[in-house]
């Protein structure tokens, strides 16, 4: 049929309209799927902290068979070897926080979250793609929080995951299950830690990614502003002696973090609340940079 | 016919650049042309109208609703972006089906939604290839399949043209004819006016970010008649004829080139056309052509920008 004026005929939608509120998770998982596509760098980053994890399950499974007695397949001299890389510390709650807070995972978590992180709203920015999603029926909020649930995904395969596992593992070597009985409480931790830290690099990842047009830019904004502050802190406190100055390092503030919530022994000489004071003002500013920049691509539009 | 588009006063600025100046338009539905010189405020009208951006100031409704943040509104209008907006590792159904989801179609609706949208723009052989691999012309074709998979009932194209081959183009252009009567609603811009001319005689014509003039090509023309037109003929003897233009008090210049080439301006060009056959048969100049090369666009354009 061929209209003679332009308004006679009106075309209805088709199919479903569905009217879930959750458009962020079609964003997330677009840009999860995107991301994916690639899968040496997926091996690459995911390899090391999928490593360690089994080393730590290995670790933890021993540590509980050594309590039991019952070491299959392990003689008198591999048990004092599994006992020596626990650090002689077979407690399974040291051996998940040594994972969250073990140098070459806590890198490798930092490098997933920027590798795949770094391009999602640069590489928006730089093709234009936001203006398809804004002419969409999405808020900038869902498009900011699909973005951050993508990266995220990334960040809980690098940490969560692995550390839900070593609790798996703990949970059923356990005599009894009185890993979870009695350390509940771990798990939880464990869950809520890594939440956190993934949550913060990845608004620090995305916010850096907000302020430039270029993948490559923004991984290497953010590796600078990690490393740089690390060694100005190191470096002013050598100089100085103050620990004070240790608080602009987001790793030592984890550190001490994840000291105060396992309620381990601590190196560090200044309270909690210092850390998790500088902790939330750096998540506070990265998720006002990322609500000003969503605000101001209206106008780089 | 009710406007769908109605900006009153509309003012966008760019922190101390203007992007649009107190623009007060009112377009009706069908096909229509925005035209304008780059750096005319097409786009940033195009993004006020799809809700990309709010305006400065002054009032702007689209299909009756305020457009800015109106998730309503935005399930009836597509937007086919000038920037290439394409993910290079996606192929050309995944990238459209993903946009199309947004819409809230469930996945196999919006997979079936992409497969035509696609099959429509000519890139059915080539849409389960990587959007990397597309040549200009195959990414500007997913553009557009993205903008109509949802069938919406306005589709704003900004610059569909550039970048298109000759043939790519004109399938571009039947495309548009073929939603435009469809009923869809289609606001084009483009500065290659001819190009839109070929596609409808409604046009917007924008400048420095304000309305220039607005109406049917025809109509443009006539609201401009108090500018000389000018006429070129090719004659055998052309200073005869212009001896006797001289005496018609509606022309005002004449110009000789070539060797029988004549450009006369006139401010009424229908008696010119009208009093023309008489003369030369009179004098038995010999006229061998005639054309008045002012008449497209782009001498209104050129008229209307000085």
């Amino acid at each position: 049929m061929k209209a003679t004026t332009h308004t006679e005929i009106y075309r209805p939608f088709e199919g479903t309209l569905s009217t879930r509120s959750f458009r962020f998770l079609t964003i997330a998982w677009s840009g999860i799927r995107l991301a994916s596509k690639k899968k040496l760098p997926l091996l690459v980053m995911l390899g090391p902290p999928a490593m360690a994890a089994i080393i730590f399950s290995f670790i933890v499974y021993a540590s509980y068979a050594l309590q039991k007695g019952e070491v299959p397949g392990i003689d008198a001299g591999q048990a004092q070897m599994v006992l020596a890389l626990a650090g002689k510390n077979t407690e399974v709650a040291e051996q998940i926080v040594s994972f969250l807070t073990f140098p070459l995972v806590r890198g490798f978590v930092l490098l997933t979250v920027a590798w795949f992180g770094a391009g999602m709203i640069a590489e928006d920015r730089r093709l234009g793609a936001h203006l398809l999603y804004f002419s969409r029926p999405i808020t900038r909020l869902d498009y900011l929080l699909g973005k951050f649930l993508a990266t995220a995904w990334f960040g809980c395969l690098a940490l969560l995951v692995p550390a839900i596992a070593i609790n798996t593992i703990a949970a059923f070597s356990s005599p009894d299950w009185s890993y979870v009985k009695d350390q509940w409480d771990v798990i939880l931790k464990t869950v809520a830690f890594s939440a956190a830290w993934i949550a913060i690099i990845t608004a620090l990842v995305l916010a850096v990614s907000s302020l430039v047009e270029r993948k490559t830019l923004a991984l290497a904004a953010v590796f600078g502003l990690v490393f740089l502050t690390e060694a100005v802190s190191n470096v002013l406190f050598q100089l100085t002696h103050e620990s004070r100055y240790r608080l602009l390092s987001l790793f030592r503030n984890t550190d001490r973090l994840a000291d105060w919530a396992f309620a381990r022994k601590t190196s560090y000489d200044w309270a909690p609340e210092a850390s998790l004071c500088a902790v939330s003002m750096l998540f506070a500013s990265t998720l006002f940079v990322l609500w000003w920049r969503l605000r101001r691509m209206e106008e780089v539009a | 016919m009710s406007a769908i588009i109605v900006a009153k006063d509309v003012g966008r600025w760019y922190g101390e650049v203007v992007g649009l100046s107190d623009l007060s338009v009112s377009i009706e539905g069908g096909v229509t042309g925005l035209v304008g010189p780059n750096g005319a405020g097409k786009s940033t009208f195009m993004k006020l109208l799809v809700g990309e951006i709010r305006p400065s100031r002054g009032a702007l409704t689209v299909l009756g609703e305020t457009p800015f943040a109106n998730l309503r509104l935005y399930r009836r209008i597509g937007f086919c972006p000038q920037q290439d907006a394409l993910y290079d590792h996606m192929r050309g159904r995944e990238f459209v089906a993903a946009l199309v989801r947004l819409y809230g179609f469930s996945a196999k609706e919006s997979n079936r939604l992409a497969i035509r949208a696609l099959e429509r723009v000519h890139l059915e052989d080539a849409m389960e290839r990587k959007v990397g691999e597309y040549s200009k012309g195959m990414r500007q074709r997913t553009r557009l399949a993205q903008a109509i998979a949802h069938g919406p009932e306005l589709l704003v194209v900004d610059e569909p043209l550039s970048g298109l081959d000759p043939v790519a183009r004109h399938e571009t252009l039947e495309l548009f004819k073929e939603l435009g009567e469809a009923g869809t609603h289609v606001l084009l811009s483009s500065h290659v006016l001819h190009e839109v001319q070929s596609l409808t005689q409604e046009i917007v014509l924008i400048h420095r970010g304000r309305l220039l003039a607005q109406g049917s090509v025809g109509d443009v023309r006539r609201l401009l008649s108090r500018h000389p037109r000018r006429v070129r003929l090719t004659v055998r003897e052309p200073r005869r004829l212009a001896e006797a233009f001289l005496r018609f008090d509606h022309v005002g210049a004449i110009r000789f080139h070539d060797d029988d080439g004549l450009d006369v301006e006139t401010r009424d060009v229908e008696t010119f056309f009208k009093d023309l056959p008489a003369l030369a048969t009179e004098l038995g100049v010999g006229i061998k052509s005639l054309e008045s090369p002012d008449a497209d666009l782009e001498a209104i354009f050129d008229y209307l920008v000085g």
